[in-house]
Order: structure tokens, then sequence, then C-alpha cells
């Protein structure tokens, strides 16, 4: 008996209790508290708890379906613990979840009786039996909590503060990108502040044509997924229609295959859309290299030999950014660069005729197109910055004064 | 122009006679030396006699040089009365130089072309009204017209003449090849008809000008001049704008009736009336290193010219103007604008028929009080109207590369028009509504009211649009030109000072010390949206400081800066504006009203004083 | 010095009419002088070029634009219907060609080495004009058109919309100081040319296009209804061209103003009777005014070319219009005409002249905002 009671304890104990001796009773942790946090999807608990006054092993938390058991011993806690996250069922791919469940706190103390390890065989009903006879014997010890009531769907209207602010920014947003989506279908000018960068990129496209010469097209060297390359590509179908309108030419220098299929569709989805479809040559798309300085040097040639009037380059960027831009000044292009890469930004700044920093980056294909849904939602993020650059402001001092309302606010994770 | 001719630059001269022939009337003044210096003495007009049953403008050519001998004294005529006397005999006939600009017939209309709209159609737009010339449309290969569309608006179009330009030297062929294949598709002719081929003015591209003479050669009279813009970064409009004065006198002059006679009169090449008045405008402003802004407002048209940093500028806004075109004041600027300006009430609907009336009998004039007032807040709105256009115009070139430093690329941008009014000195108005407006004070109202001068700015009109022949008369002799615009040429009506920026209301905005001719001292503090009027007159000027007390606003020393500045009067004297730029009026009604007629009241502009 | 004062509008019951019938370009004319004519007939035609096409055939078969001449199919000036092939590649052993058709019938215009562009001329267009009154041609303007001349009853308006007409006039209104309203309106005025009286409302117009009328008289109209009526501002006042259904001739001028009576007499006169009417404007130099012409068309028509006389000043006990507020639309008689110059109530310097009107009243008016009613 004492063979299988020690081998299941075994099974959901920790070693170090395993080591402990008899010791002392003394009072129980008190103030027990459960509370469902917004992440975990009602899987886990947040238990806090006030710890006893004397000297403490560690804790052993115990769980059930109801207020009066029956208990099952489900983990140990370290002695200097005063919050634990708890899960409501040990495996939930086997067991269902329930709504309610009841969690009491023991605290373990030198002489609190410890299974002992010794290996065996039992039986399973064996084992619950010994499991039960060590739950009710930590019980009889006295320094045990009360029984805490945990929901675990509590977390769906868990109205704290945070969650309200952020259900009300998310809201907001919804409401404000809907209202200038309307305003702007009904022709009503939503001013978008002039990007002197942006502006220049048709400027540039007429300079080309004036000149007889190309205009090259860099959307970095970032991946398809990443955010900026997206950014390019959108900002690559508006140019696109705008070369063809002034039916010039473009090249575009590509570093990943898959850029250079994408930038493809969109360049001839742009000559489609402006009436020019005759005009649209497959072969000024090119895959250079997914080498990073092979592609730079590739993507230099093209800056020597074609001599584009007007040089884009839109995406991210790294240590080639000021090769090529000093290349193409030397070239004596007008350019244009945009890049959310921090790092880069100095390299462009100095390099090129015009910047575009990080956020304007996506802002162009709103400003470009005029499309209502781009400008509403590039409209509507603006408001909510402008919110949050108000509320970090009030936070910082409410902080620095010692008022933590606003930090309340905006705490998501805990 | 004056460049080609230097022999005749200091030519010395003791009289002058010169005409404009407008499309109703022809006027003529008379310049003579009196003493040491050249003033305007007499002048004369009669109808012009372009049109049918006369069909010779030198008929009334003749009659307005009659007029002005008959009161002069002066025997201007030949013995048999067909022609000009000159040169001069003696003080009592005939006369040294004859000159003459025209516009009659609807002036000299141009169709230009270039690559891109914003950057070589531009320049050539440029040209072509620089040179005084109408603009009828602009074509360029962006300009989302399809190709057909643009070979049947061309066609559609009878232009004088057509300028195209297109690509830098060296640059695109296939754009500028392209523009060439729909002139020659469209087989454009001439406005008036008859057997002439339409002159063609090629000033694009050097290396494609064999393509262009292949192309148009056989369907037009070809001319090819100096690309406009030899590369991105420079503009060359001199040979193109010479070439269209040319071809001016050449074609359209000698297929006017009479014209060639008149050609045959004259000591300098006839220019076009406009461009005349550019002249004389750049004349003036070279010669008193001044920024100079004037505007021209007519029935159908109004011109805006400006000299920048020495960069001359002029527009046409072609559908602005306050008879032929007064409906479309009203259809681009909207009612409510014009009403802000009219301090009463009126019913709507009769307004606009009223104003419909006037597009229908375009030469009626205000005969009450109220209707004057309507007809000024239109004209208002009409200069800024076309002032818009003029600043959006009158902008540096396009397609450059540009040299900037860390601080430009956190600049946000702004206007990068030329058009700065801290920097304008001199603003000259003129057309009916602005020159015979019954109280001067009208007419600075005005143009307070649509162009919001700001800083200290001199205002002036020309009483009797004088400045076309003083632009001819530049050509032949410079300092004449310019002693006859200051002394007989504009009426001063005195100086506008404007802090630039957004006012703070209810706040006192200007703090003004001067110190008046007769050694007396003023001190005033202005509060917002106050209009205060000082009278002094053109010869006397006052040494004034001005404070501006709020921050934000320029006297033109820079934000908050006071400035010390010699103020000069005019028929009119000083008037201290500090109701902010821009000139925002309020929404309410009847606060707007209040404030109307407090301006109307403070500077005496109407009789009844604003009450209606 | 030309009379200070605005000419005036005719409204004669008897005089000469002549017309001007051109082309817009170089044509044929039909007539000889000395011909009489029917309104309908046709005087001259001519053939206004087709639409151009420009087609980059070059782009099109993806070769050089200077190698072009080498794939064409079709010379220049050869005439090609649609969907006949322009070009051709050789492609490689017979395949892979590329080819361009023809998307319109027409004649090739120019092949272009520099742009790759084909041009393609459609078929021309036929235009014809006719004589618009019954009269006699008195002279020919050759290749251009010619002067149809003929004694009518002519009223000039001041501004009008739509273009020439050719119908019956029929009376709508008793007064001229009534409305022209749509109950006003009878299917039989179908086709028909229908005389109002100071105003017509903007529905009564509409319900007259719904019935097929071919015109309205009216003595006024309100400004603000052009643009619904025809959906966008009239800024200036050349109109002519317009696509109403009907043609619109407003004899005073905008709002509601009684037609002069001496018109509505005249056009009461002649109801029933044919007329021509032109809603075509222009209030600019060489000034072209709406107008509405009955010939008499058993007079005999002189043989010779109207000259008419030259517009004499006026003097007083003439018929005279005021056109500016507030005398707007009054219809008086010249009492004075003072030489010397007369300070307004604007301060304006101006001539002016002394009015009678009907009422016996009078009033001193700018000479320049009256405008005589020529008889």
């Amino acid at each position: 008996m004492n063979t299988a009671r020690a081998r299941n304890c075994a099974r959901c104990l920790g070693a170090a209790l395993l080591l402990l001796g008899p010791v002392a009773t003394a009072a129980p942790p008190t103030d027990l508290r459960s509370e469902a946090p917004i992440y975990g999807g009602g899987l886990e608990m947040i238990l806090s708890w006030t710890p006893p006054p004397d000297d403490l092993i560690g804790y052993m938390l115990l769980r059930g379906p109801t207020a009066s058991g029956p208990w099952k011993a489900i983990e140990p806690i370290a002695s200097d613990a005063i919050r634990h996250k708890a899960r409501v069922v040990s495996d939930p791919r086997r067991e269902a979840v329930p709504e309610t469940v009841f969690f009491r706190l023991v605290a373990l103390r030198a002489d609190s009786p410890i299974p002992a390890l010794v290996p065996g065989e039992a039986s399973d009903a064996a084992a619950a039996e010994s499991e039960a006879r060590y739950v009710d014997s930590l019980l009889a010890t006295g320094d045990v909590s009360a029984p805490v009531e945990s929901r675990t769907r509590a977390y769906l209207v868990n109205l704290t503060p945070s969650r309200v602010m952020l259900a009300l920014i998310i809201i907001a947003a919804g409401v404000l990108i809907g209202v200038f989506t309307r305003a702007a279908r009904r022709g009503a000018e939503l001013y978008i502040r002039r990007i002197p960068g942006i502006d220049a990129i048709e400027e540039g496209i007429g300079r080309a044509t004036e000149m007889g010469r190309p205009v090259l097209y860099v959307p970095g060297i970032g991946e398809l997924q990443e955010m900026q390359t997206i950014a390019a590509m959108l900002i690559l179908g508006q140019v696109s229609k705008k070369v063809a309108e002034y039916q010039a030419d473009m090249i575009v220098s590509c570093c990943i295959p898959i850029v250079r299929e994408v930038a493809d569709e969109v360049v001839k989805a742009g000559f489609y859309q402006a009436g020019y479809p005759d005009a649209y040559k497959p072969a000024n798309t090119r895959f250079i290299s997914s080498d990073q300085f092979a592609f730079t040097a590739g993507t230099n040639g093209i800056v020597l030999r074609e001599k584009p009037a007007t040089n884009l380059y839109l995406g991210m960027f790294f240590a080639e950014s000021l090769i090529l831009a000093e290349t193409g000044f030397l070239n004596k292009s007008i350019q244009i660069a945009g890049t959310a890469e921090a790092t880069q930004l100095p390299f462009f700044v100095t390099a090129c005729d015009y910047t575009l920093i990080g956020e304007e980056l996506y802002a162009v294909s709103a400003y470009l197109s005029r499309d209502p849904r781009l400008v509403s939602s590039l409209k509507s993020s603006d408001y909510i910055k402008v919110f949050c650059v108000v509320m970090l402001i009030i936070g910082t001092v409410a902080a620095s004064l010692g008022n933590p309302l606003i930090s309340t606010l905006f705490r998501i994770a805990e | 122009m004056s460049d080609q001719r230097p022999e005749k630059a200091n030519r010395p001269l003791r009289s002058v006679l010169a005409t404009d022939c407008g499309s109703t009337t022809t006027k003529a003044i008379l310049i003579e030396k009196v003493g040491d210096t050249y003033r305007q003495t007499w002048r004369g007009e009669a109808p012009t006699t372009v049109e049918a049953p006369f069909e010779d403008v030198t008929r009334g050519v003749l009659n307005a040089a009659q007029e002005v001998a008959e009161l002069s004294g002066r025997k201007l005529l030949t013995d048999d009365g067909a022609g000009i006397l000159t040169p001069e005999i003696d003080p009592h006939t005939g006369v040294d130089a004859y000159i003459s600009t025209s516009s009659a017939g609807g002036g000299l209309q141009l169709v230009v072309g270039g690559v891109v709209r914003s950057m070589t159609a531009e320049s050539a737009m440029r040209a072509a009204l620089g040179a005084g010339a109408i603009v009828m449309d602009t074509f360029s290969s962006n300009d989302k017209r399809r190709p057909h569309e643009q070979i049947e608006r061309i066609r559609q179009l009878r232009p004088d003449m057509i300028l195209l330009a297109g690509g830098v030297d060296g640059g695109t062929r296939k754009h500028v090849v392209a523009l060439a294949e729909r002139i020659r598709a469209a087989r454009p002719r001439t406005r008036l008809g008859g057997g002439f081929d339409l002159p063609i003015i090629f000033a694009g591209n050097k290396s494609v000008r064999e393509n262009i003479h292949d192309l148009l050669d056989d369907i037009s009279d070809l001319s090819v001049v100096d690309n406009i813009r030899p590369t991105m970064e420079t503009e060359n409009l001199g040979p193109a704008r010479d070439k269209i004065h040319d071809l001016f006198m050449e074609h359209v002059m000698a297929q006017a009736p009479g014209y060639s006679k008149l050609m045959g009169w004259t000591d300098a090449p006839i220019m076009p009336t406009p461009g005349a008045v550019g002249l004389i405008m750049q004349t003036i402003a070279r010669q008193r290193g001044i920024n100079v802004l004037g505007v021209d407002i007519g029935g159908a048209t109004t011109d805006v010219f400006s000299v920048f940093e020495g960069i001359f500028n002029r527009t046409v806004s072609a559908n602005l103007g306050m008879s032929y075109s007064v409906s479309n004041v009203l259809a681009e600027a909207g009612l409510p604008q014009i009403l802000r300006w009219v301090p009463f009430d009126i019913d709507e609907k009769m307004l606009r028929n009223r104003i419909g009336n006037k597009m229908i009998r375009p030469t009626t004039i205000p005969q009450t009080l109220e209707e004057l007032k309507i007809e000024q807040a239109i004209a208002r709105e009409a200069l800024r109207l076309a002032f818009i256009q003029h600043k959006e115009f009158a902008v540096g070139l396009r397609g450059v590369q540009k040299q900037r430093t860390i601080a430009d690329a956190f600049r946000q941008g702004g206007d990068d028009t030329l058009v700065q009014m801290l920097d304008l000195d001199l603003m000259v108005g003129s057309g009916g509504v602005l020159s015979h407006a019954p109280r001067r004070v009208q007419s600075m109202r005005m143009m307070i009211d649509a162009f919001a001068p700001e800083g200290v700015t001199e205002l002036a009109v020309d009483s009797i649009f004088m400045m076309p022949h003083l632009g001819v008369l530049s050509t032949v002799n410079e300092l004449a030109a310019t002693q006859v615009f200051e002394r007989d040429c504009l009426i001063y009506l005195g100086t506008c000072i404007a802090p630039a920026g957004v006012t703070r209301p209810g706040k006192p905005v200007l703090r003004v010390q001067l110190r008046l001719p007769d050694g007396t001292g003023v001190d005033e503090t202005l509060d917002s949206m106050t209009l205060w009027h000082l009278p002094l007159d053109h010869d006397s000027s006052v040494d004034a400081v001005l404070t501006p007390l709020q921050g934000t606003l320029d006297v033109g020393e820079g934000p908050g800066k006071p400035r010390e500045v010699s103020l000069r009067g005019g028929v009119v004297g000083l008037v201290f504006d500090t109701r902010g730029r821009p000139i925002v009026l309020p929404d309410d009604h009847s606060a707007r009203v209040t404030l109307l007629r407090k301006w109307v009241s403070a500077l005496g502009e109407y009789p009844d004083a604003g009450v209606n | 010095m030309a009379a200070v004062f605005t000419p005036g509008l005719k409204v004669t019951e008897h005089t000469i009419v002549l017309k001007d019938r051109r082309l817009p370009l170089e044509g044929e004319v039909l007539v000889r002088a000395g011909d009489l004519v029917k309104a309908e007939d046709i005087v001259a035609r001519t053939e206004l070029p087709g639409k151009v096409y420009p087609i980059n055939v070059a782009n099109q078969l993806s070769v050089d634009p200077g190698r072009l001449r080498d794939f064409m199919k079709v010379d220049v000036g050869t005439p090609v219907a649609v969907g006949q092939q322009l070009a051709e590649t050789a492609g490689f052993l017979g395949f892979f060609k590329s080819e361009s058709v023809a998307p319109v019938a027409g004649k090739i215009e120019s092949v272009s080495t520099v742009t790759g562009q084909v041009i393609i001329q459609a078929e021309p267009i036929p235009v014809q004009i006719d004589a618009y009154i019954n009269g006699r041609v008195v002279e020919v303007i050759p290749g251009e058109g010619c002067l149809v001349q003929a004694n009518a009853t002519m009223v000039q308006g001041i501004f009008g919309l739509g273009g020439e007409v050719k119908a019956p006039l029929v009376m709508g209104v008793d007064s001229p100081a009534e409305v022209l309203t749509a109950d006003r309106l009878a299917p039989d005025m179908a086709g028909k040319i229908v005389v109002g009286g100071c105003y017509v409302p903007l529905a009564a117009l509409w319900r007259a296009v719904e019935l097929g009328v071919a015109g309205v008289v009216t003595g006024g109209f309100d400004y603000d209804e052009i643009k619904e009526l025809l959906g966008y501002e009239v800024g200036v006042a050349i109109t002519g061209g317009e696509q109403l259904g009907l043609t619109l001739i407003v004899t005073e001028g905008f709002g509601e103003i009684a037609m002069a009576p001496a018109t509505h007499a005249l056009l009461r006169k002649s109801a029933g009777r044919r007329a021509s009417i032109n809603g075509a404007t222009q209030i600019r130099a060489g000034v072209i005014r709406p107008e509405v012409v009955v010939t008499f068309d058993d007079e005999a028509v002189p043989a010779e070319k109207y000259i008419p006389p030259e517009p004499q000043g006026l003097k007083p006990g003439d018929l005279v219009r005021g056109i500016r507020t507030p005398y707007f639309g009054r219809i008086g008689r010249v009492v004075d005409l003072p030489a010397q110059p007369a300070v307004l109530e604007t301060e304006s310097k101006a001539r002016i002249m002394e009015i009678e009107f009907a009422d016996s009243t009078r009033a001193l008016l700018p000479r320049s905002n009256v405008e005589s009613i020529e008889q």
C-alpha cells in the first residue's frame, strides 16, 4: 500500500519534497484568490495568496470540482511564491474543461506528511486510493487555505480596465475607418499632409520621360512576407500605373525570386489598369541574385549601364543602401528612398533627394491612389496614433507623479 | 527684345505716340519730353476698326491719333491723313517715334504641346504666356487624353500657331514624335482661315528635329528654335518667345485687316498687349530691384503677372472676368463665397439671375450702391481665384535633382510657389472694376481682400491702362518708359501693412509707432480683425516701427520680430490690416455683417458707411 | 464716337433677313445665286474627316519600331477593313507569328518608325447644311456656302439654348405677363414652337420636352435652372450646341420679366405660320443672338444682297428697354439725352438718359444700362 501511494505521488510531486523529512505544523496560507488572465484560453488561472508568517518548505496545490472536494494534489509550489499559474485540467486534450473549478493551497512544513519514494507496481485503483489518503493527511494538518472558486470562462467577461480600454480602441478604430470610408466615398476631401517625397515620385517619372531614360525601382532585399516588402509592392502598383500613363520605361530589380514574380504581376496589372497593356515589358522586371552583395553589384550595373533618370528604393534595406544610393547619386538620378529600417535612414537621407521615413513608407499607397479604403484606414490609424501619443505623454507625467491610472489602462499582459 | 536693338535703346527721343489696339477700343497716348523728364501728356481713343464694315485697323488708330492731335494741338497725321507723321519736325508737328500693341480679334491664341505636363509642356506654356498669348489648350503625353481625343481636340481648335516642345536635348524621342504625329493626323487649320499654313514652332529635343521636319513640313509652316528645356535643370524661353513675336507679326498680324499697313508705320515691332505689359513689369522690377505683382481684370479674362526674384510669370484665367465670364466666377467660387463680402442680405435666386443678366448684357454698369457692392464682391472672388491659379503656375522647375540637407529631410514641404507675399513690394491693379471704382479706397480694399498682401506692400492702379504702351516703349527707350510709368501711369493708392500668420481673436495683434511728416508721433495698438486707415499722400513717407504682438505673426523680419520701415502713402494712404492670413470671415451671418460694416466705415468705402 | 448705348435687339414685323449658310470646312455648294430655296433644301455639303485611331503595332508585335516597315502588310494610304491584318512578324519556321489587326475600318494615315504607331483614319462623316429659311440665294461663297435672303418677321432674343428648328408657332399664353405653366401645354403642341409670357418654370420645360414640343419662346427664365436643365453651368454665354430636345429662346433675360408687349404681339400675329428659330447665342466679339424668323413666302424676294443700314444713335421718342437693376426689363421711351455725364448713386460718373415708362413715371438711367428695341 505504502509502495503504491509513494509511486503515485512520485508521479505528481517534485523531487525536492521527497528529500524532506517530517516537520511541525502551524498556520495556513490565507486570502487565496483566483483570476482569469486574458491569455491562456481559460486553461490557466492566476492564483495569489498571503503566505503564513512562519517558515515553510513549500506549498501543495489541491484542485477539486466542488468546494467540498474531492481534492486532488496537482503540483508543489516553491516556498517563496505568492502567485502561481495553475492549470484547471491536467491534460486539456483528454479532459473536458469544467466551467468552475476549486483550488486550495496547503502549506508544507517539515513535519507535513510526505509520500516516501518507493518504486513498485500497483493497480490504478490502488494508486487512486493512496493518493486520496495522502490528500486526506494533508487536509488533516489544518495548514490548508479555504477553497477558492475559479471560473474558467471568466476571461471572456473579465472587465479589467486594460481590456475595456483595448476594446474601446478597437471599436474606435473600426468606427473611424467606417466614418472616413463613407466620407471619402461621398467625395469628401480627406486631408493627408503633403509628403514631398511622394510628390517627387511623379516628378521623377516625368523626368525619366523627358530624358528618355528608364525609372529604376528596387523593392529592397526583404522576403515577400515582410511588411516593408508588401508596402513596396503596393507602391509599385501605383508607380507602374503612372509609368504606363507617361509611356515611360521602368526596370524593377529584385533580390528574391518570389518577389520578382509578384513584382512582375503588379507591374503588368498597373500597365493594364492604366490602359496601356501593350507597353508592358516583362523583361524589365529582373531577378538579379539572392545574395545581398551580388544583387547590389548587379543593380549598380543597371544604374551605370542604363542610366536611369530616377531611382526609387522602397522597402527593406541593409548594408547595400548607401552603395546603391551613392551610385545613383553619381549617375545624377533623382533618388527617392523609403524604408522603415532606422539604421539605414541616415544613409538614404544623405545620398537621396527625398527620403520616406518609417511610417511614411506605409502611407504612400494611400497617398498615391486616394482609394477611399486605404485613405480612411490611414486616417483612422493616424487618429489612434495621436491618441496613443497623447496618452503616452499624460501617462509619463502621471506615472512620474505616482499615479498609475494610465499605466493600468494600458497594461495588457500580467 | 531690347537686347536685339541696342542701337535704339538710348536714341534721343522728344516725343512718342503709342497706341494699343484693343478688341473694342484703340487707345492712343502722347509722351513728350517736358524739361528733363518724359511725361504722358495727352490721350485719346476711338473704336477699333478691325471688323466689318471698316476692316482696317489703321482707321481706328488714325481716329485715336487725331483725337490726341486735337487735344494737344500737335499735328500727328500726315497731310493726306493716311499715316503718322514721324519724326518730329518741331514741337507742334510730328513725333519721333510711333509704336503700337494689339490684342484685337481676341489676341494671340496658341496651342502648346510638351512631353510631361508639369515639365516641358509647362515650359512651353510659360513661353507662350510670357509672349502675351492666350493658351487655348496644352497637350502632353500624360494629360489623360487618349491620342484620338487629342487629335479631335487639335482639329476643333483653330489656333494662330502651335508651340511644340518636349524632351531635353538628347532625351526622349518617341514622345515628341508621337505628339508631332498627332498634330499631323489632325491637320490643324489657322483661326483666320485663308490659304496659309499654320505656323508651328518646334522648341524641343534637338535630336528629333529631322523627324519633326519629315512630319510637319508639308502640312505647316514649321520653324525650329533652340530647345526650351535643353536640360531638366535649365529653361531657355527666350528663343521660343521671340519666335512667337516674329510669327505674330509675320502671320497673325499680316492676315488681320490693315495690320500690314500698321506694321509699316511703327518704329518697333507690334507686340501682343499682354506681352508688352509683361515687359514693362519686368523692366520696373529690374530697375528698382523689387518684386512686382500685376493684375488686369477684364470682362472675359483676368491676367496676373508677377516678377519675383527676377523671374517673370504670367497667367491668364480665361474664365474669370467681370462681364462675359461673370457667371463662371459664380460657378467656380460658389455663391456663399461671393456673399461673404456682401454687407447686407439678398435673395440668392435673385442674385443668381442678376449675375446671369450681367453675363448676357456685359456692358451694363451698376446704378445703385447695392449693385456696386455686389459687383465688387464678385471682383474679389474673381481676383482671388485668378491669383490661386497664378500661384500654382508660378513655381520653380520640376524634375530637377535636389541638393537637400538633413534638415530638408524632415521638412514637411509646403508651397513651392515663387509668389511669396511677404517679399512682395508693389502690387498694380488694372481693369475697369479696379481702375474705375468710384472711390480709390474701394480698389484698395478689393486688392487687399483678394490678394491678401503680407508684410508691407505698396498698392497702385493703372488708371488708363497705359502699361502696354510703356512696354513697347521700353524696347525703344527704357528711361522714357520708366519715367512715365512712375509719374503718370500709376496712381499710388498707398501701403498695406498686414502681419502674416493666423491671429488669435480678441487679442492685440500689432503695435504701430509712427513719426508723421509734421513731426507728431503715433503709437497705436491694433486688435485682431481690424482695418485701420491713416491718410497719407504719396509724396510723404513716415518712419514706422511695426511690432507684432503675437509670436507667430510676421511683418517681414521673421515671426514675432519688430520691423523698422519707411512707409509711403498714396491717394488712400496707409491701411493696417490685422485680420491675419488667410483672411477668414466669421461663419455667423450677423457677426460677419457687423465686421464688414466696421471695415467699410473705418475706411470710408461707401457713401452710406455700409449700412444698407 | 460710337453710340454709348448697347445695340438693341431687333423686333421687326417686316424686314429683309439675310442668313449666312456656311460649311464648317471647305466643301461643295449645291445652289447658284438667284435660286429660290425652301428651308429644308440642302445648299451645301462636305465630308468631315473621320476619327483617327492610333495603334501601337510595334508593341503588339514586340518588334523595334525602326523595323516596323518590314512587317507591315498594308501601305500608307490604302483602305483597310475591320479585322484586316495590318502587320505580321515572320516568326520562327512559320510558327510563333504575331500579328496586328485593324480595329476599325478606314484608311492607313501613317506608319511611324519612331513610335511604332500606325494611324488609321476612319470613314469621313458627311455634313450638309440646309437653307434654314425659305428665300432666295443672293450670293454664293465658293466652297463655303451661300447667303439666303427673305422677307420676314424677325424677333431677336437675348439668350437661347439649342440649335436650329423649323416649326409652326403656337401661342401658349394670352398675355406677355403670364407664366407658361406645365398645364398650358397640350399634346397637340408637339412639333410646334410655343410662345410663352414672362416666365417658364423648369417643370413646364420638362413637360414640353416630354410632349415633343419643338421650341419655347419666353420672356424670362431662371438662371440657376439652366444647370438643372443641362446638367452643367453656362458660365460664358456661348450656346447653340445643347442637346435638350427643344430650342429655348429667352427674349428679355433671367428672372420673371414680362415679354416686351411688341414682341408678344408680333409673335401672336405670326401664330400658325412656320418659323425658323435658333437658340445659338454668342455674347462676345461677333455677336450672335437667338432669333425667331417667320418668312413671308408669297412675297417676291429681292435678288440683290440687302445691306442693312448703319445703326443709328438713340433719339428722343425711341423705344428702349432697361437692362440692369433697378429698372431691369422695364420698357419706355427716351425723353432726353443730356450731353453732360451725371453722378450716379454709386458716385460713378456716366452719361445718362431720361426715360418715360409706360406708366408715365420717369427715371434717369446710365446709357449703358439701356438697350434699344429696333423696330
